[in-house]
């Protein structure tokens, strides 16, 4: 399939992006922030592979190759619109059933968009190669062009900051209206 | 690079959750009850960081679209029917760079050239009569012949100002060409050269430097287009599109000044 779409065969481009698409989505949305940016940031993404295909080395996994492409999608994306404001989905969601407990406001999907973006593009850039591309340090130091010492450094502190801020979060909302 | 504390309990959680903790590490963590709930916080958020996947109909919509766009741009068809890709503009500027540093070039050509030939000059004219070098307009009006006869030629040997009895050019056009030891008011045969177009005045002046260079070492005049100047911009040197506006380019004794072609108005000068 490489081989075939690397020749620009569509069939084959076709099934390597079918095969991705939702993991690049996921990516793109936990990176962006928001969907309509998501979007914006797949399309760039899925269109950067079929233009690099012909010049992935198998030197790693494909995966591994899609999420560096997509990730370095998104972060040009991200420095691209750094000039204007980016949308946030509205915090009404929050709200949604269920949300009270801890852990519900940790899974409350819309809020955990929001504490993303709040962290740095760095230390969000690594979490979500971690969490979603399910790389592991080595392949993250590679994809960011980092020591694997600043990847693990880098995830530890993400996900400090953003369970302290989904649980700040939770304080709020769980505040006695006057 | 950074180093982890191995004491602080976020990174020991965190690292114990990838799977990248050595057996002390992990045996930190599973003896202690708050970094074991850290832990699975860990768990809960990588579980909804995961979640949330859209629909497959808008992935199949985006995965479509971008197959028709690298379609349509990776074609060979695409690149001779279609307007230029993107890439484009960067080659241009690679053009125009390039031409850029050609004209710097002969720019530098040119002032080492008229330095030098100006030094001849000077040595070569010291036993003329000095009547001759105060009256400009006279000493052109008698080098109109030459003028006329051949200016690539005139250039390149620095004879110019040698004298000639034809008298191609009128007194009136000689009159606004004072200074004939400077290549810059020799007219061409009566023809001037289209230099093309600029924007700047700089530009302009770079493109005069370098046809100067260009014509100082041709042996044969070069193919000029037809005249068009009005009679009352006579003796033009050359001519040019200044941001849209048909110039020409004559020569005094200040250095050559741009002229608006319709009008005849001045609008600029510069030195050659």
């Amino acid at each position: 399939m490489i081989d075939a779409a690397a020749q620009g065969d569509r069939g084959a481009l076709d099934d390597l992006l079918r095969a991705h698409q939702e993991r690049i989505y996921t990516i793109c949305i936990r990176m962006m922030g928001n969907e309509a940016d998501a979007r914006d940031a797949t399309q760039e993404a899925m269109l950067a592979i079929c233009r690099g295909i012909s010049r992935f080395d198998r030197r790693s996994a494909l995966s591994t190759w899609v999420y560096r492409v997509t990730t370095n999608a998104c972060l040009d994306e991200l420095r691209r619109r750094s000039r204007r404001p980016v949308p946030q989905d509205p915090p009404g969601d929050i709200n949604e059933p269920g949300a009270h407990a801890p852990t519900d406001a940790v899974i409350a999907r819309l809020t955990i968009n929001a504490a993303l973006a709040r962290l740095p593009e760095d230390f969000r850039a690594a979490l979500v190669l971690r969490d979603i591309g399910e790389l592991d340090y080595a392949e993250i130091a590679s994809v960011l062009a980092i020591a694997p010492g600043t990847v693990r450094s880098r995830i530890a502190r993400a996900r400090a900051m953003l369970t302290q801020d989904l649980r700040n979060q939770q304080s709020f909302d769980d505040r006695p209206n006057p | 690079m950074t180093t982890p504390d191995p004491f602080d309990p976020f990174d020991l959680a965190s690292v114990v959750f990838d799977g990248e903790a050595d057996e002390r590490e992990q045996h930190l963590v599973d003896e202690d009850v708050h970094l074991r709930a850290e832990r699975e916080t860990y768990r809960a958020l990588r579980d909804e960081m995961r979640s949330g996947v859209p629909p497959n109909e808008l992935l199949d919509a985006i995965r479509a679209s971008v197959l028709d766009r690298f379609a349509t741009t990776a074609s060979p068809q695409r690149d001779l029917t279609m307007a230029p890709p993107t890439t484009a503009p960067v080659v241009e500027l690679r053009t125009r760079r390039r031409s850029q540093q050609v004209l710097a070039a002969a720019a530098i050509v040119v002032v080492v050239a008229g330095a030098s030939w100006a030094l001849t000059q000077t040595r070569g004219r010291a036993s003329e009569s000095a009547t001759k070098a105060a009256s400009p307009t006279a000493h052109v009006a008698n080098e109109g012949g030459d003028r006329t006869a051949d200016a690539d030629a005139a250039t390149s040997t620095g004879s110019v100002a040698a004298s000639s009895g034809a008298s191609a050019l009128s007194g009136g056009a000689a009159s606004g060409s004072a200074g004939a030891s400077s290549p810059t008011d020799q007219t061409l045969g009566g023809t001037e050269s289209d230099l093309g177009a600029t924007t700047t005045l700089d530009q302009l002046a770079a493109l005069y430097r370098a046809y100067q260079s260009h014509n100082a070492r041709a042996a044969t005049p070069l193919s000029l287009p037809e005249n068009k100047t009005p009679a009352s911009c006579a003796a033009p040197s050359a001519r040019a599109v200044l941001n849209g506006r048909v110039v020409v380019l004559v020569g005094t004794s200040a250095g050559v000044a741009v002229l608006d072609a319709a009008t005849c108005t001045s609008i600029g000068e510069f030195v050659p």
